[in-house]
């Protein structure tokens, strides 16, 4: 799927894979295992416990054993029961999909993308961080954009301590400033990161 | 001169980073409307108290007034908002602190990390958790080391101290994991502008290892902790009678030695560790398969037995060794006369002398 956006002034397209295991690995790690942690729920307008069964449904009928912590996108292309997968998460994919879109979309109302080379992977890269702590990242090659990821903030230092925390996840604006300082303490390690041009500076500040 | 624009580029964001959590602290400790099972509050506090004292350590590699005063602002300004909350909040907070720090937590979170190893996910992508483990190591030095701490804050949930041996065994007990991650401990260290000075000299002691190394190593500490276990309860099984007393404080004895003696103890843990049965070949003259034999140097938890009568006969131990650890535990100054006569009672159990065990409990009776 091809979409187009205006980054840096500029109009691009960039492309959203098709293949299934790609739409069922991505949206059963973020919008589904991590509904409430990564903030999900703040924008797809579906019940925790909507949520759950689904999860429950992947677990029961299609014997998903999918452990988050060890998987990779290899787990659904292998698994035989992707295609039904496919079909009963549709309603999530679709709005997984439109919340990339708008990310995308109005990333230029108030620019907050950077490009930088991730010398590990070898691979140039671009990401949007939105106004409530979403992340997209997108390869680049020859001006092409290929969309690799889209998750939330996830408050992870206190995941196993079996603690609430539910005023700090319902904010909004803790969620967008936490991701901001969150990758600029990743764009310190120059090691793995080089090349990193932040549009617009100024965005990349915590904000009151 | 690139390094200099770099670090005072670093020491900016390490200062927004503590402005941005004191402020967010400062906010959330003023709404009512939290309810009475949310730890957001909390969360805030250690996290401000952790860029704060990270800001002020950086600080300390640069010169300039206009630094301590920014660093003084700060603290000014969290030392105000701390002074205001009620006791109810501290001793929420106190309960938070010491699950955050907890030795359960550090465990968990490194079993985590193995089973990653273990799935072979790329080192990459557990980068986040070993940043995790870092700065939970980084704040609790941070919390409880003077030069970096705070007046106001010396008297406070005084029981954080107690949790020190604990967690620096977790930490020491999987240092050669640290090293594993080299590249991720640099990156950590680097960006929060960790000084090279006698109270952060952990942070420059790893060296990155192989993959094969670090197997190795994962192994041995397989090992060590199957052997630890046999000893617990090899000699768990032989307290009876006046030396079940042991029994209470057993892990924390077996524990101090292992610390205060590591050369008696890998002298000991050597015989309690179970030995790996040798497979027997069914044809002779066959040649050997050397990759199925190198498979087989990968211990297995099925492929050992563990000897259940050591504590009679493990006269094998180097006594020299064993004397030297029975006076160490005499001449020790961390303990007291009770814990001294129960480490002793634990140390001649290990090598087999019940007699003078029970000697030493019968004249504490």
């Amino acid at each position: 799927m091809k979409l187009d956006f205006i980054l840096n002034g500029q109009e691009v397209s960039c492309f959203i894979p098709h293949d299934v295991s790609w739409k069922t690995y991505h949206v059963t790690k973020h919008p589904i295992i991590n509904f409430e942690n990564e903030g999900f729920y703040l924008f797809i307008n579906k019940t925790e416990k909507y949520i759950r069964s689904l999860r429950e449904k992947q677990i029961n009928a299609l014997n998903c054993k999918i452990d988050i912590n060890k998987g990779k996108q290899l787990f659904c292309k292998m698994c035989k029961f992707s295609d039904k997968c496919v079909v009963e998460i549709d309603q999530i994919i679709k709005l997984y999909i439109r919340l990339i879109k708008t990310v995308l979309k109005n990333d230029h109302n108030k620019s907050r993308n950077a490009e930088y080379l991730d010398n590990i992977n070898n691979k140039l890269c671009l990401i949007i961080l939105n106004n409530h702590g979403m992340t997209a990242i997108m390869s680049i090659r020859k001006d092409k954009y290929q969309l690799l990821t889209l998750y939330g903030y996830q408050q992870n230092n206190t995941n196993e301590m079996g603690l609430s925390f539910k005023s700090l996840l319902g904010d909004k604006l803790w969620r967008t400033n936490s991701n901001i300082l969150y990758w600029k303490k990743r764009f310190r390690n120059k090691k793995r990161f080089s090349n990193v041009k932040k549009e617009i500076p100024s965005n990349w500040e915590v904000s009151w | 001169m690139v390094k200099i624009k770099e670090n005072v580029f670093n020491l900016k964001e390490l200062e927004e980073a503590a402005y941005y959590h004191i402020r967010t602290f400062n906010e959330y400790a003023s709404d009512f409307s939290i309810e009475v099972n949310d730890y957001s509050c909390e969360l805030l506090l250690q996290q401000a108290l952790f860029h704060l004292q990270v800001f002020k350590r950086a600080v300390t590699r640069f010169k300039g007034d206009e630094l301590i005063k920014i660093n003084n602002n700060l603290e000014l300004f969290l030392k105000n908002t701390f002074s205001e909350q009620k006791e109810s909040f501290r001793k929420k907070y106190s309960i938070f602190e010491l699950k955050y720090y907890s030795k359960d937590r550090i465990e968990k979170l490194l079993t985590i990390v193995k089973n990653k190893i273990e799935a072979d996910i790329n080192k990459v992508n557990i980068e986040d958790d070993i940043h995790l483990l870092l700065e939970i190591k980084d704040g609790y030095d941070l919390r409880i080391n003077k030069s970096f701490s705070f007046d106001w804050l010396t008297n406070f949930n005084t029981r954080i101290f107690e949790l020190k041996d604990n967690l620096n065994r977790a930490y020491s007990k999987n240092y050669f994991l640290f090293n594993y991650f080299y590249e991720s401990v640099d990156s950590y260290r680097n960006a929060q502008l960790i000084p090279k000075t006698e109270d952060c000299k952990w942070w420059f002691t790893f060296k990155p290892i192989t993959s094969t190394l670090f197997k190795k190593n994962y192994n041995e500490m397989i090992m060590n902790e199957l052997g630890q276990k046999a000893l617990l309860s090899v000699l768990s099984t032989n307290m009876t009678g006046k030396l079940k007393k042991l029994k209470k404080n057993l892990v924390e004895n077996v524990n101090w030695i292992s610390e205060k003696s590591k050369e008696a103890f890998s002298e000991i843990i050597e015989v309690y560790k179970p030995k790996q049965v040798q497979p027997v070949y069914a044809t002779y003259g066959k040649k050997e398969d050397l990759r199925s034999i190198q498979e087989q140097s990968v211990p297995i938890r099925e492929d050992f037995v563990v000897p259940h009568q050591l504590i009679q006969d493990n006269t094998i131990i180097n006594q020299t060794i064993i004397e030297d650890l029975i006076e160490l535990i005499q001449e020790s100054d961390e303990v007291d006369e009770i814990r001294r006569k129960e480490i002793l009672a634990t140390a001649y159990l290990i090598i087999g002398k019940i007699d003078i065990a029970l000697k030493l409990l019968e004249n504490d009776d």
